[in-house]
């Protein structure tokens, strides 16, 4: 049986995620991995659309013989 | 007299007194720097006309080249510039996939004879370029490059927009900008005027008229579309790594600010306790009066 606990969303994640070392550790690298695909793969797109036309894999079909 | 601590004194001194001080330094710094923008000297040939500023896409902070413009500046390059400037730094491979296909560099690198060898007779032979060769040289040396040139030495283009001061903007000035000297000035046999290059007086004669190059995609070659284009080839020359490095760099703007912003935050949730509690000294001569209150 769990002992007395608060019944808050932080304490559930404090519980589950934060106090034990092992889980913690987890935690990071888990959401480093995640936070790091999203941001890269959403900057890309920004990126992509803001250089649009400029780049040379814009321009490189003109050029490609078949 | 008045001192700066703020243990004695009034605030308002304080506060005057500082006033004085801030308005002194932005005051000083602002005249400085209009005085060194807008100075007038006998001497000012020698540093050269300031060039404008050009709306070049690669100058903003967040912008890169446009590869189009680099294609049409090579071919400028190739056509007009490299009978007199070699381009050492820069190799056929450097051109793939920045501004040719691969097919495309080694048809122009075979386009030109390399010495190799030796070979098993221990003699050098020429063959044609392949795409680890360099961008082939006008002149063998820099003898041979003097002689052909009345003395003056081309200079090597590869890092030339970083190499001098005012980069691009210098480089497309320099190039659209000959004109006849002012009355009285006198440039001797040999040399051309040239505002923008300090001295007035460069050895480089005008290259780029309009129509001194056809573009292939059609794009209208007048002189100033040419130099734009030779310039923009030779920013990318000198900076390869540009799109890379400015794409590089807003990640880090946007994630180290991030991560600044959080880490304050966190400081000032840790000392909060700290910086909110409050300290009361009670005297001993008040122990007494206490004393008696209490009984």
């Amino acid at each position: 049986m769990v002992g007395g606990f608060t019944k808050s969303i932080s304490s559930f994640t404090y519980r589950t995620f934060f106090k034990k070392e092992s889980t913690y550790f987890t935690t990071v690298v888990a959401s480093g991995v995640a936070f790091s695909i999203a941001f890269n793969t959403m900057f890309e797109k920004y990126w992509d659309s803001k250089t649009a036309g400029t780049k040379w894999v814009d321009i490189k079909g003109r050029y490609i013989k078949e | 007299m008045v001192r700066f601590s703020t243990q004695a004194g009034s605030a308002k001194s304080y506060n005057v007194l500082m006033g004085a001080a801030a308005a002194t330094a932005v005051g000083s710094g602002v005249s400085l720097y209009y005085l060194n923008k807008n100075s007038a000297h006998a001497n000012m040939e020698a540093d050269g006309l300031h060039p404008a500023d050009h709306p070049f896409p690669q100058k903003k902070l967040m912008g890169t080249f446009d590869h189009a413009s680099i294609r049409r500046g090579f071919q400028v390059f190739k056509e007009v510039c490299a009978a007199c400037h070699s381009m050492d730094l820069v190799y056929w491979r450097n051109l793939v996939d920045v501004a040719y296909t691969e097919e495309e560099v080694r048809e122009m690198a075979a386009e030109y004879q390399y010495t190799d060898g030796p070979d098993d007779s221990g003699d050098m032979f020429e063959r044609p370029g392949k795409l680890t060769d360099p961008i082939p040289r006008p002149y063998a040396n820099e003898e041979a490059a003097r002689a052909a040139n009345g003395g003056a030495l081309p200079p090597d283009l590869s890092l030339i927009t970083k190499a001098r001061h005012g980069g691009v903007d210098y480089i497309y000035a320099l190039l659209t900008g000959y004109c006849d000297p002012p009355a009285g000035v006198e440039v001797r046999e040999g040399l051309n005027y040239n505002p923008y290059f300090p001295g007035g007086a460069i050895a480089m004669a005008q290259n780029i008229f309009d129509g001194v190059v056809e573009f292939e995609d059609g794009t209208p070659n007048t002189a100033s579309q040419i130099s734009k284009d030779v310039v923009t080839f030779l920013n990318w020359a000198a900076e390869p790594e540009l799109d890379e490095r400015k794409k590089i760099g807003v990640k880090a703007l946007m994630l180290f600010s991030t991560l600044t912003a959080i880490a304050l935050w966190i400081k000032r949730n840790r000392w909060h306790t700290l910086k909110s509690r409050k300290v009361v000294f009670n005297s001993p001569k008040n122990w007494q009066q206490q004393q008696q209150k209490k009984n």
